[in-house]
Protein backbone atom coordinates (compact mmCIF):
# COMPACT_ATOMS: atom_id res chain seq x y z
CA UNK A 1 0.00 0.00 0.00
CA UNK A 2 2.77 2.39 0.91
CA UNK A 3 4.52 1.98 -2.44
CA UNK A 4 1.38 3.12 -4.22
CA UNK A 5 1.93 6.61 -2.97
CA UNK A 6 5.38 6.86 -4.50
CA UNK A 7 5.07 8.39 -7.92
CA UNK A 8 8.78 8.14 -8.70
CA UNK A 9 11.40 5.79 -7.34
CA UNK A 10 15.08 5.79 -8.19
CA UNK A 11 16.72 2.51 -7.26
CA UNK A 12 20.48 1.93 -7.14
CA UNK A 13 20.91 4.26 -10.05
CA UNK A 14 24.30 4.98 -11.60
CA UNK A 15 25.09 7.17 -14.57
CA UNK A 16 28.18 7.74 -16.64
CA UNK A 17 29.21 10.20 -19.34
CA UNK A 18 31.93 8.27 -21.13
CA UNK A 19 34.37 7.27 -18.43
CA UNK A 20 33.24 9.70 -15.80
CA UNK A 21 30.91 8.26 -13.20
CA UNK A 22 28.56 11.12 -12.38
CA UNK A 23 25.77 9.47 -10.40
CA UNK A 24 26.58 6.79 -7.85
CA UNK A 25 24.07 4.46 -6.24
CA UNK A 26 21.27 6.98 -6.10
CA UNK A 27 18.13 5.96 -4.21
CA UNK A 28 15.20 8.34 -4.06
CA UNK A 29 11.47 8.15 -3.49
CA UNK A 30 9.04 10.88 -4.36
CA UNK A 31 5.68 11.06 -2.74
CA UNK A 32 2.81 12.28 -4.81
CA UNK A 33 2.05 15.99 -4.30
CA UNK A 34 5.22 16.66 -2.40
CA UNK A 35 8.15 18.96 -3.08
CA UNK A 36 11.59 17.41 -3.10
CA UNK A 37 14.44 19.87 -2.83
CA UNK A 38 17.79 18.77 -4.19
CA UNK A 39 20.79 20.66 -2.88
CA UNK A 40 24.47 20.17 -3.45
CA UNK A 41 27.55 21.92 -4.74
CA UNK A 42 28.18 22.74 -8.37
CA UNK A 43 28.98 19.68 -10.46
CA UNK A 44 27.52 17.28 -7.91
CA UNK A 45 25.03 15.84 -10.38
CA UNK A 46 21.77 17.65 -9.59
CA UNK A 47 20.98 18.51 -13.19
CA UNK A 48 22.04 15.06 -14.32
CA UNK A 49 19.55 13.34 -11.99
CA UNK A 50 16.71 15.36 -13.44
CA UNK A 51 17.79 14.71 -16.99
CA UNK A 52 17.81 10.98 -16.21
CA UNK A 53 14.28 11.15 -14.85
CA UNK A 54 12.86 12.41 -18.15
CA UNK A 55 15.47 10.63 -20.25
CA UNK A 56 16.81 13.84 -21.73
CA UNK A 57 20.31 12.38 -21.54
CA UNK A 58 19.37 9.63 -23.98
CA UNK A 59 20.48 11.67 -26.99
CA UNK A 60 24.01 11.90 -25.56
CA UNK A 61 25.92 9.01 -27.09
CA UNK A 62 28.37 8.82 -24.17
CA UNK A 63 25.58 8.42 -21.60
CA UNK A 64 25.29 5.06 -19.86
CA UNK A 65 23.21 4.08 -16.86
CA UNK A 66 22.60 1.23 -14.52
CA UNK A 67 19.76 0.70 -12.07
CA UNK A 68 16.08 1.48 -12.19
CA UNK A 69 13.83 4.49 -12.29
CA UNK A 70 10.21 3.60 -11.63
CA UNK A 71 7.54 6.09 -12.64
CA UNK A 72 3.98 5.22 -11.80
CA UNK A 73 4.95 1.58 -11.33
CA UNK A 74 6.86 1.23 -14.60
CA UNK A 75 10.58 1.20 -15.26
CA UNK A 76 11.05 4.24 -17.50
CA UNK A 77 14.02 2.77 -19.34
CA UNK A 78 12.32 -0.60 -19.93
CA UNK A 79 8.72 0.36 -20.58
CA UNK A 80 7.14 0.21 -24.00
CA UNK A 81 5.71 3.64 -23.41
CA UNK A 82 7.30 6.03 -25.93
CA UNK A 83 9.76 8.38 -24.34
CA UNK A 84 7.77 11.46 -25.34
CA UNK A 85 4.80 10.24 -23.32
CA UNK A 86 7.08 10.01 -20.32
CA UNK A 87 8.32 13.54 -20.93
CA UNK A 88 4.82 14.87 -21.22
CA UNK A 89 4.11 13.52 -17.75
CA UNK A 90 7.40 14.68 -16.25
CA UNK A 91 7.76 18.33 -17.20
CA UNK A 92 10.98 20.27 -16.84
CA UNK A 93 11.83 23.90 -16.22
CA UNK A 94 15.34 24.98 -17.04
CA UNK A 95 17.69 27.23 -15.17
CA UNK A 96 17.58 29.93 -17.82
CA UNK A 97 13.99 30.40 -18.97
CA UNK A 98 13.66 29.04 -22.48
CA UNK A 99 10.92 30.79 -24.42
CA UNK A 100 10.59 30.08 -28.12
CA UNK A 101 11.05 33.01 -30.51
CA UNK A 102 7.29 33.31 -30.79
CA UNK A 103 4.51 35.31 -29.21
CA UNK A 104 3.42 34.70 -25.63
CA UNK A 105 0.37 32.90 -26.96
CA UNK A 106 2.47 30.97 -29.46
CA UNK A 107 4.61 29.72 -26.60
CA UNK A 108 1.58 28.74 -24.57
CA UNK A 109 -0.02 26.64 -27.30
CA UNK A 110 3.25 25.07 -28.41
CA UNK A 111 2.69 21.87 -26.46
CA UNK A 112 -1.08 21.80 -26.96
CA UNK A 113 -0.77 22.12 -30.70
CA UNK A 114 1.91 19.51 -31.11
CA UNK A 115 0.47 16.96 -28.71
CA UNK A 116 -3.06 17.45 -30.03
CA UNK A 117 -4.45 17.30 -26.52
CA UNK A 118 -7.60 19.21 -27.39
CA UNK A 119 -9.48 20.97 -30.14
CA UNK A 120 -8.10 24.26 -31.34
CA UNK A 121 -11.21 26.06 -30.11
CA UNK A 122 -10.33 24.99 -26.59
CA UNK A 123 -6.82 26.49 -26.67
CA UNK A 124 -7.69 29.97 -25.40
CA UNK A 125 -9.44 28.56 -22.32
CA UNK A 126 -6.56 26.22 -21.55
CA UNK A 127 -4.01 28.99 -22.04
CA UNK A 128 -5.90 31.29 -19.71
CA UNK A 129 -6.19 28.58 -17.07
CA UNK A 130 -2.47 27.78 -17.16
CA UNK A 131 -1.45 31.45 -17.17
CA UNK A 132 -3.70 32.06 -14.17
CA UNK A 133 -2.19 29.09 -12.35
CA UNK A 134 1.23 30.63 -12.95
CA UNK A 135 0.01 34.08 -11.81
CA UNK A 136 0.95 35.57 -15.09
CA UNK A 137 -2.42 36.12 -16.68
CA UNK A 138 -3.08 39.66 -15.44
CA UNK A 139 0.34 40.80 -16.56
CA UNK A 140 0.07 39.44 -20.08
CA UNK A 141 -3.61 39.28 -20.94
CA UNK A 142 -3.44 42.43 -23.07
CA UNK A 143 -0.25 41.48 -24.87
CA UNK A 144 -0.65 37.80 -25.66
CA UNK A 145 0.48 38.35 -29.23
CA UNK A 146 3.66 40.20 -28.38
CA UNK A 147 7.00 38.46 -28.64
CA UNK A 148 7.66 36.42 -25.50
CA UNK A 149 11.17 37.87 -25.39
CA UNK A 150 9.68 41.23 -24.40
CA UNK A 151 8.76 39.78 -21.00
CA UNK A 152 11.09 40.21 -18.04
CA UNK A 153 13.20 37.19 -17.18
CA UNK A 154 11.04 36.48 -14.16
CA UNK A 155 7.90 36.63 -16.29
CA UNK A 156 9.57 34.39 -18.87
CA UNK A 157 10.22 31.79 -16.19
CA UNK A 158 6.58 31.91 -15.12
CA UNK A 159 5.62 31.61 -18.78
CA UNK A 160 7.73 28.45 -18.97
CA UNK A 161 5.97 27.08 -15.92
CA UNK A 162 2.58 27.96 -17.39
CA UNK A 163 3.59 26.36 -20.69
CA UNK A 164 4.65 23.21 -18.86
CA UNK A 165 1.27 23.13 -17.10
CA UNK A 166 -0.67 23.17 -20.37
CA UNK A 167 0.27 19.57 -21.16
CA UNK A 168 -0.94 18.31 -17.76
CA UNK A 169 2.23 16.81 -16.32
CA UNK A 170 2.12 14.79 -13.11
CA UNK A 171 5.61 15.77 -12.08
CA UNK A 172 7.40 19.05 -12.70
CA UNK A 173 11.16 19.26 -12.29
CA UNK A 174 12.77 22.65 -11.92
CA UNK A 175 16.50 23.13 -12.29
CA UNK A 176 17.50 26.14 -10.20
CA UNK A 177 14.43 27.98 -11.45
CA UNK A 178 15.21 31.22 -9.63
CA UNK A 179 18.97 31.46 -9.97
CA UNK A 180 18.66 33.86 -12.90
CA UNK A 181 15.99 35.96 -11.20
CA UNK A 182 15.68 38.99 -8.95
CA UNK A 183 14.35 38.64 -5.37
CA UNK A 184 10.82 39.74 -6.26
CA UNK A 185 10.46 37.19 -9.08
CA UNK A 186 12.08 34.60 -6.84
CA UNK A 187 9.44 35.12 -4.19
CA UNK A 188 6.71 34.93 -6.82
CA UNK A 189 8.06 31.63 -8.14
CA UNK A 190 8.50 30.15 -4.68
CA UNK A 191 4.87 30.99 -3.88
CA UNK A 192 3.85 29.43 -7.15
CA UNK A 193 5.81 26.26 -6.42
CA UNK A 194 4.03 25.87 -3.08
CA UNK A 195 0.65 26.28 -4.75
CA UNK A 196 1.45 23.82 -7.52
CA UNK A 197 1.93 21.09 -4.94
CA UNK A 198 -1.82 20.49 -4.95
CA UNK A 199 -1.74 19.63 -8.64
CA UNK A 200 1.62 18.05 -9.26
CA UNK A 201 4.65 16.49 -7.63
CA UNK A 202 7.67 18.75 -7.73
CA UNK A 203 11.42 18.37 -7.70
CA UNK A 204 13.34 21.58 -7.28
CA UNK A 205 17.09 21.83 -7.58
CA UNK A 206 18.55 24.76 -5.75
CA UNK A 207 21.88 26.17 -4.74
CA UNK A 208 20.13 28.16 -2.11
CA UNK A 209 19.73 26.42 1.24
CA UNK A 210 17.26 29.01 2.49
CA UNK A 211 15.09 28.34 -0.53
CA UNK A 212 15.10 24.63 0.21
CA UNK A 213 14.04 25.44 3.77
CA UNK A 214 11.18 27.56 2.50
CA UNK A 215 9.71 25.26 -0.09
CA UNK A 216 10.81 21.62 0.27
CA UNK A 217 9.04 18.81 2.10
CA UNK A 218 11.84 16.39 1.55
CA UNK A 219 15.47 17.41 1.12
CA UNK A 220 18.15 15.48 -0.73
CA UNK A 221 21.75 16.53 -0.35
CA UNK A 222 24.05 15.21 -3.03
CA UNK A 223 27.74 15.65 -3.43
CA UNK A 224 30.08 14.21 -6.00
CA UNK A 225 27.28 12.12 -7.50
CA UNK A 226 26.28 10.49 -4.22
CA UNK A 227 23.32 11.10 -1.94
CA UNK A 228 25.04 12.12 1.26
CA UNK A 229 21.87 12.48 3.26
CA UNK A 230 18.15 12.91 2.70
CA UNK A 231 15.14 13.31 4.88
CA UNK A 232 12.08 15.23 5.90
CA UNK A 233 12.87 18.94 5.82
CA UNK A 234 12.73 19.82 9.50
CA UNK A 235 14.58 16.70 10.50
CA UNK A 236 17.17 17.35 7.79
CA UNK A 237 17.89 20.91 8.78
CA UNK A 238 17.57 20.72 12.57
CA UNK A 239 19.12 17.36 13.09
CA UNK A 240 21.46 16.38 10.25
CA UNK A 241 23.20 13.07 10.78
CA UNK A 242 26.34 13.48 8.72
CA UNK A 243 29.22 15.84 9.28
CA UNK A 244 29.25 16.81 5.60
CA UNK A 245 25.60 17.81 5.79
CA UNK A 246 26.18 19.99 8.86
CA UNK A 247 29.10 21.61 7.13
CA UNK A 248 27.11 22.20 3.95
CA UNK A 249 24.10 23.65 5.77
CA UNK A 250 26.38 26.02 7.61
CA UNK A 251 28.86 27.02 4.93
CA UNK A 252 27.37 25.76 1.64
CA UNK A 253 30.58 23.92 1.17
CA UNK A 254 31.41 20.29 0.91
CA UNK A 255 34.67 18.41 1.28
CA UNK A 256 33.57 15.30 -0.50
CA UNK A 257 35.22 16.06 -3.84
CA UNK B 1 67.36 44.36 -36.06
CA UNK B 2 64.01 45.65 -34.94
CA UNK B 3 64.22 48.17 -37.78
CA UNK B 4 64.61 45.57 -40.51
CA UNK B 5 61.81 43.50 -39.03
CA UNK B 6 59.53 46.48 -39.12
CA UNK B 7 60.49 47.21 -42.69
CA UNK B 8 59.88 43.60 -43.67
CA UNK B 9 56.53 43.72 -42.00
CA UNK B 10 55.64 46.95 -43.77
CA UNK B 11 56.65 45.50 -47.12
CA UNK B 12 54.58 42.41 -46.45
CA UNK B 13 51.51 44.38 -45.43
CA UNK B 14 51.85 46.69 -48.44
CA UNK B 15 52.14 43.70 -50.73
CA UNK B 16 48.99 42.01 -49.50
CA UNK B 17 47.18 45.35 -49.49
CA UNK B 18 48.16 45.74 -53.13
CA UNK B 19 46.88 42.23 -53.90
CA UNK B 20 43.64 43.14 -52.22
CA UNK B 21 43.26 46.31 -54.29
CA UNK B 22 44.23 44.42 -57.42
CA UNK B 23 41.72 41.64 -56.74
CA UNK B 24 38.90 44.06 -56.06
CA UNK B 25 39.75 46.20 -59.08
CA UNK B 26 39.68 43.22 -61.41
CA UNK B 27 36.28 42.24 -60.05
CA UNK B 28 34.94 45.77 -60.36
CA UNK B 29 36.42 46.10 -63.85
CA UNK B 30 34.68 42.92 -64.99
CA UNK B 31 31.36 43.99 -63.56
CA UNK B 32 31.68 47.49 -65.02
CA UNK B 33 32.65 46.10 -68.40
CA UNK B 34 29.65 43.77 -68.45
CA UNK B 35 27.36 46.60 -67.43
CA UNK B 36 28.73 49.10 -69.94
CA UNK B 37 28.96 46.71 -72.85
CA UNK B 38 25.75 44.94 -71.93
CA UNK B 39 23.58 48.00 -71.51
CA UNK B 40 24.07 48.95 -75.15
CA UNK B 41 22.40 45.71 -76.19
CA UNK B 42 19.54 45.74 -73.74
CA UNK B 43 16.17 47.22 -74.54
CA UNK B 44 12.63 45.99 -74.19
CA UNK B 45 12.80 44.04 -77.42
CA UNK B 46 16.00 42.28 -76.34
CA UNK B 47 14.27 41.06 -73.19
CA UNK B 48 10.98 40.07 -74.82
CA UNK B 49 11.75 38.82 -78.33
CA UNK B 50 13.23 35.51 -79.43
CA UNK B 51 16.63 35.38 -81.04
CA UNK B 52 16.90 35.76 -84.81
CA UNK B 53 19.62 35.44 -87.39
CA UNK B 54 21.80 33.21 -85.13
CA UNK B 55 21.56 35.60 -82.24
CA UNK B 56 22.70 38.64 -84.15
CA UNK B 57 19.19 40.05 -84.06
CA UNK B 58 16.12 39.72 -81.88
CA UNK B 59 16.29 39.08 -78.19
CA UNK B 60 16.83 36.41 -75.57
CA UNK B 61 13.40 35.71 -74.15
CA UNK B 62 13.62 32.00 -74.76
CA UNK B 63 17.02 31.90 -73.09
CA UNK B 64 15.64 33.70 -70.04
CA UNK B 65 12.70 31.32 -69.88
CA UNK B 66 14.95 28.33 -70.50
CA UNK B 67 17.32 29.30 -67.69
CA UNK B 68 14.43 29.86 -65.31
CA UNK B 69 12.81 26.55 -66.22
CA UNK B 70 16.02 24.60 -65.82
CA UNK B 71 16.79 26.30 -62.50
CA UNK B 72 13.30 25.69 -61.11
CA UNK B 73 13.63 22.06 -62.12
CA UNK B 74 16.98 21.88 -60.35
CA UNK B 75 15.40 23.39 -57.24
CA UNK B 76 12.52 20.93 -57.22
CA UNK B 77 14.93 18.03 -57.53
CA UNK B 78 17.67 19.12 -55.16
CA UNK B 79 15.64 20.61 -52.32
CA UNK B 80 13.89 17.49 -51.01
CA UNK B 81 17.02 15.39 -51.35
CA UNK B 82 19.20 17.95 -49.60
CA UNK B 83 16.66 18.58 -46.85
CA UNK B 84 16.22 14.86 -46.27
CA UNK B 85 19.97 14.26 -46.17
CA UNK B 86 20.62 17.18 -43.83
CA UNK B 87 17.88 16.11 -41.44
CA UNK B 88 18.98 12.51 -41.52
CA UNK B 89 22.57 13.49 -40.81
CA UNK B 90 21.81 15.90 -38.00
CA UNK B 91 18.88 14.16 -36.35
CA UNK B 92 19.27 10.44 -36.92
CA UNK B 93 22.87 9.64 -37.71
CA UNK B 94 24.66 9.32 -34.40
CA UNK B 95 27.60 7.15 -35.39
CA UNK B 96 30.52 9.60 -35.42
CA UNK B 97 32.58 7.73 -38.03
CA UNK B 98 29.72 7.41 -40.51
CA UNK B 99 28.98 11.08 -39.91
CA UNK B 100 32.57 11.95 -40.72
CA UNK B 101 32.61 9.86 -43.87
CA UNK B 102 29.40 11.35 -45.17
CA UNK B 103 30.64 14.86 -44.39
CA UNK B 104 33.84 14.21 -46.31
CA UNK B 105 31.86 12.82 -49.23
CA UNK B 106 29.72 15.92 -49.37
CA UNK B 107 32.77 18.19 -49.40
CA UNK B 108 34.41 16.07 -52.08
CA UNK B 109 31.25 16.16 -54.17
CA UNK B 110 31.30 19.93 -53.87
CA UNK B 111 34.76 19.98 -55.44
CA UNK B 112 33.91 17.86 -58.46
CA UNK B 113 34.34 19.95 -61.65
CA UNK B 114 31.01 20.72 -63.22
CA UNK B 115 31.97 19.15 -66.56
CA UNK B 116 32.22 15.82 -64.74
CA UNK B 117 28.64 16.21 -63.60
CA UNK B 118 27.78 16.85 -67.24
CA UNK B 119 29.49 13.66 -68.29
CA UNK B 120 27.79 11.71 -65.54
CA UNK B 121 24.47 13.26 -66.56
CA UNK B 122 25.02 12.36 -70.19
CA UNK B 123 25.53 8.73 -69.33
CA UNK B 124 23.02 8.43 -66.52
CA UNK B 125 20.15 10.82 -67.15
CA UNK B 126 20.35 11.32 -70.90
CA UNK B 127 21.08 7.76 -71.99
CA UNK B 128 20.40 5.36 -69.15
CA UNK B 129 17.17 7.02 -68.00
CA UNK B 130 16.41 7.83 -71.60
CA UNK B 131 15.60 11.49 -71.03
CA UNK B 132 17.54 12.51 -74.12
CA UNK B 133 19.01 15.97 -74.49
CA UNK B 134 16.33 17.78 -72.49
CA UNK B 135 15.78 20.44 -69.88
CA UNK B 136 14.79 17.68 -67.47
CA UNK B 137 18.23 16.11 -67.84
CA UNK B 138 19.78 19.57 -67.33
CA UNK B 139 17.71 20.20 -64.21
CA UNK B 140 18.68 16.84 -62.78
CA UNK B 141 22.38 17.44 -63.50
CA UNK B 142 22.43 20.95 -62.08
CA UNK B 143 20.31 19.76 -59.15
CA UNK B 144 22.78 16.98 -58.44
CA UNK B 145 25.63 19.43 -58.67
CA UNK B 146 24.25 21.87 -56.09
CA UNK B 147 23.04 19.29 -53.56
CA UNK B 148 26.24 19.58 -51.47
CA UNK B 149 25.96 23.37 -51.25
CA UNK B 150 22.37 23.14 -50.04
CA UNK B 151 23.09 20.33 -47.59
CA UNK B 152 25.97 22.22 -46.01
CA UNK B 153 23.91 25.37 -45.64
CA UNK B 154 20.96 23.52 -44.08
CA UNK B 155 23.23 21.55 -41.77
CA UNK B 156 24.99 24.70 -40.60
CA UNK B 157 21.65 26.29 -39.84
CA UNK B 158 20.37 23.21 -38.01
CA UNK B 159 23.54 22.83 -36.01
CA UNK B 160 23.43 26.44 -34.92
CA UNK B 161 19.97 26.07 -33.38
CA UNK B 162 20.54 26.40 -29.64
CA UNK B 163 20.12 23.04 -27.89
CA UNK B 164 17.76 24.62 -25.39
CA UNK B 165 14.98 24.94 -27.97
CA UNK B 166 15.11 21.27 -28.85
CA UNK B 167 15.20 20.35 -25.20
CA UNK B 168 12.34 22.67 -24.32
CA UNK B 169 10.34 20.93 -27.06
CA UNK B 170 11.29 17.47 -25.88
CA UNK B 171 10.58 18.39 -22.27
CA UNK B 172 7.02 19.30 -23.27
CA UNK B 173 6.56 15.80 -24.60
CA UNK B 174 7.09 16.31 -28.31
CA UNK B 175 8.10 13.24 -30.24
CA UNK B 176 11.23 13.28 -32.33
CA UNK B 177 9.27 14.06 -35.49
CA UNK B 178 7.34 16.82 -33.79
CA UNK B 179 10.60 18.39 -32.64
CA UNK B 180 11.84 18.24 -36.22
CA UNK B 181 8.62 19.75 -37.51
CA UNK B 182 8.18 22.50 -34.99
CA UNK B 183 11.71 23.36 -33.87
CA UNK B 184 14.35 22.10 -36.29
CA UNK B 185 12.66 22.99 -39.58
CA UNK B 186 11.23 26.40 -38.73
CA UNK B 187 14.43 27.52 -37.02
CA UNK B 188 16.63 26.44 -39.91
CA UNK B 189 14.40 27.71 -42.69
CA UNK B 190 16.76 30.62 -43.40
CA UNK B 191 19.52 28.07 -44.05
CA UNK B 192 17.27 26.14 -46.41
CA UNK B 193 16.40 29.22 -48.43
CA UNK B 194 19.92 30.65 -48.39
CA UNK B 195 21.49 27.36 -49.43
CA UNK B 196 18.95 26.85 -52.16
CA UNK B 197 19.44 30.33 -53.60
CA UNK B 198 23.22 30.09 -53.46
CA UNK B 199 23.08 26.72 -55.16
CA UNK B 200 20.68 27.99 -57.80
CA UNK B 201 22.79 31.08 -58.42
CA UNK B 202 25.65 28.75 -59.19
CA UNK B 203 23.47 26.46 -61.30
CA UNK B 204 22.10 29.35 -63.34
CA UNK B 205 25.57 30.35 -64.47
CA UNK B 206 26.84 26.90 -65.41
CA UNK B 207 27.54 26.08 -69.02
CA UNK B 208 29.68 22.98 -69.12
CA UNK B 209 27.34 20.40 -67.59
CA UNK B 210 24.32 21.37 -69.68
CA UNK B 211 25.71 22.31 -73.07
CA UNK B 212 25.68 18.74 -74.32
CA UNK B 213 22.88 17.36 -72.17
CA UNK B 214 20.12 19.92 -72.05
CA UNK B 215 20.50 22.74 -74.49
CA UNK B 216 20.47 23.53 -78.15
CA UNK B 217 21.57 26.73 -79.80
CA UNK B 218 18.33 27.66 -81.45
CA UNK B 219 15.24 26.22 -83.01
CA UNK B 220 13.42 25.99 -79.73
CA UNK B 221 11.36 28.75 -78.23
CA UNK B 222 9.78 27.21 -75.15
CA UNK B 223 9.91 23.58 -74.05
CA UNK B 224 6.55 21.89 -74.49
CA UNK B 225 7.37 18.57 -72.88
CA UNK B 226 9.72 17.08 -70.33
CA UNK B 227 12.01 15.76 -73.03
CA UNK B 228 12.41 19.01 -74.97
CA UNK B 229 15.76 20.76 -74.87
CA UNK B 230 15.96 24.46 -74.04
CA UNK B 231 18.22 27.37 -74.75
CA UNK B 232 19.76 29.06 -71.73
CA UNK B 233 21.59 32.30 -70.96
CA UNK B 234 25.08 30.88 -70.29
CA UNK B 235 25.06 28.53 -73.29
CA UNK B 236 23.75 31.38 -75.45
CA UNK B 237 26.75 33.48 -74.44
CA UNK B 238 28.99 30.58 -75.39
CA UNK B 239 27.45 30.16 -78.84
CA UNK B 240 27.41 33.89 -79.51
CA UNK B 241 31.09 34.16 -78.65
CA UNK B 242 31.82 31.54 -81.30
CA UNK B 243 30.41 34.01 -83.79
CA UNK B 244 32.67 36.75 -82.51
CA UNK B 245 33.44 37.93 -86.02
CA UNK B 246 30.00 39.50 -86.26
CA UNK B 247 30.16 42.61 -84.04
CA UNK B 248 26.39 42.67 -83.36
CA UNK B 249 26.52 39.09 -82.11
CA UNK B 250 29.20 40.08 -79.63
CA UNK B 251 27.15 43.01 -78.38
CA UNK B 252 24.28 40.62 -77.79
CA UNK B 253 26.61 38.28 -75.93
CA UNK B 254 27.43 41.14 -73.55
CA UNK B 255 23.75 41.90 -73.17
CA UNK B 256 23.04 38.28 -72.33
CA UNK B 257 25.90 38.30 -69.84
CA UNK B 258 24.45 41.33 -68.11
CA UNK B 259 21.04 39.67 -67.81
CA UNK B 260 22.65 36.51 -66.42
CA UNK B 261 24.81 38.49 -64.02
CA UNK B 262 21.79 40.40 -62.75
CA UNK B 263 19.84 37.18 -62.25
CA UNK B 264 22.66 35.49 -60.34
CA UNK B 265 23.44 38.62 -58.39
CA UNK B 266 19.84 39.00 -57.33
CA UNK B 267 19.69 35.45 -56.05
CA UNK B 268 22.92 35.89 -54.10
CA UNK B 269 21.79 39.17 -52.60
CA UNK B 270 18.46 37.69 -51.53
CA UNK B 271 20.32 34.72 -50.07
CA UNK B 272 22.64 36.98 -48.08
CA UNK B 273 19.74 39.12 -46.95
CA UNK B 274 17.78 36.14 -45.70
CA UNK B 275 20.80 34.78 -43.89
CA UNK B 276 21.32 38.12 -42.20
CA UNK B 277 17.68 38.88 -41.50
CA UNK B 278 16.49 35.57 -40.14
CA UNK B 279 19.34 34.72 -37.89
CA UNK B 280 17.42 34.56 -34.66
CA UNK B 281 20.36 34.00 -32.31
N1 LIG C 1 26.81 16.05 -21.23
C1 LIG C 1 27.80 15.80 -20.37
N2 LIG C 1 28.92 15.18 -20.78
C2 LIG C 1 29.93 14.92 -19.92
N3 LIG C 1 29.91 15.22 -18.63
C3 LIG C 1 28.82 15.83 -18.14
C4 LIG C 1 27.70 16.15 -18.99
N4 LIG C 1 26.77 16.76 -18.23
C5 LIG C 1 27.27 16.82 -16.99
N5 LIG C 1 28.50 16.25 -16.92
C6 LIG C 1 29.33 16.13 -15.72
O1 LIG C 1 28.56 15.51 -14.72
C7 LIG C 1 28.80 16.09 -13.46
C8 LIG C 1 27.51 16.58 -12.87
O2 LIG C 1 27.03 17.66 -13.62
P1 LIG C 1 25.65 18.37 -13.34
O3 LIG C 1 25.41 19.32 -14.43
O4 LIG C 1 24.62 17.34 -13.09
O5 LIG C 1 25.98 19.14 -11.99
P2 LIG C 1 25.06 20.12 -11.17
O6 LIG C 1 24.97 19.57 -9.80
O7 LIG C 1 23.79 20.37 -11.88
O8 LIG C 1 25.95 21.43 -11.14
P3 LIG C 1 25.49 22.97 -11.16
O9 LIG C 1 25.05 23.28 -9.77
O10 LIG C 1 26.74 23.70 -11.51
O11 LIG C 1 24.42 23.11 -12.17
C9 LIG C 1 29.81 17.20 -13.69
O12 LIG C 1 31.07 16.70 -13.33
C10 LIG C 1 29.73 17.47 -15.16
O13 LIG C 1 30.98 17.87 -15.64
MG1 LIG D 1 22.96 22.07 -12.83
Amino acid sequence: MVTNMKILQVINFNAWFGESHVLKDINLELEENSITGIIGPSGSGKTTIMRCLNRLNDSNSTYKYDGKIIFDGEDIYETKMPVHHLRQQIGMIFQVPCVFPKSIYGNMIFGLKNLKLMKKSEFPGAVEKALKAAHLFDEVKDRLHEDAKTLSVGQQQRLCIARALTVNPRVIMMDEPTSALDPKSTTAIEKLILELKDKVTLIVVTHNIEQAKRIADHVVFICDGRVVEQGEKNEFFTNPKKEETKEYIKWTRCECE
Amino acid sequence: MAGTREVKEQVFISTIALMNVLGCSILIAIILLVIIEGLSAIDLEFLTAPAENFGAEGGIVSQIVGSIVIVIGAALFSLPISLGTAIYQTEFLSHPQIKNISNTLIYLLNGVPSIVFGLFGLIFYVHLLGLGVSWTAGSLILGTMIIPTIIVSIKNAIESIPVKYREAGKALGLSKWKVIGSVVLPYSLHGVVTGLLMGLARAAGETAPIMFTATVFSGILFPSSFTDPVTTLPTHILYLSFEATNPQTLVNAWGTALVLLTLVFLMSVIALYIRWRYKKW
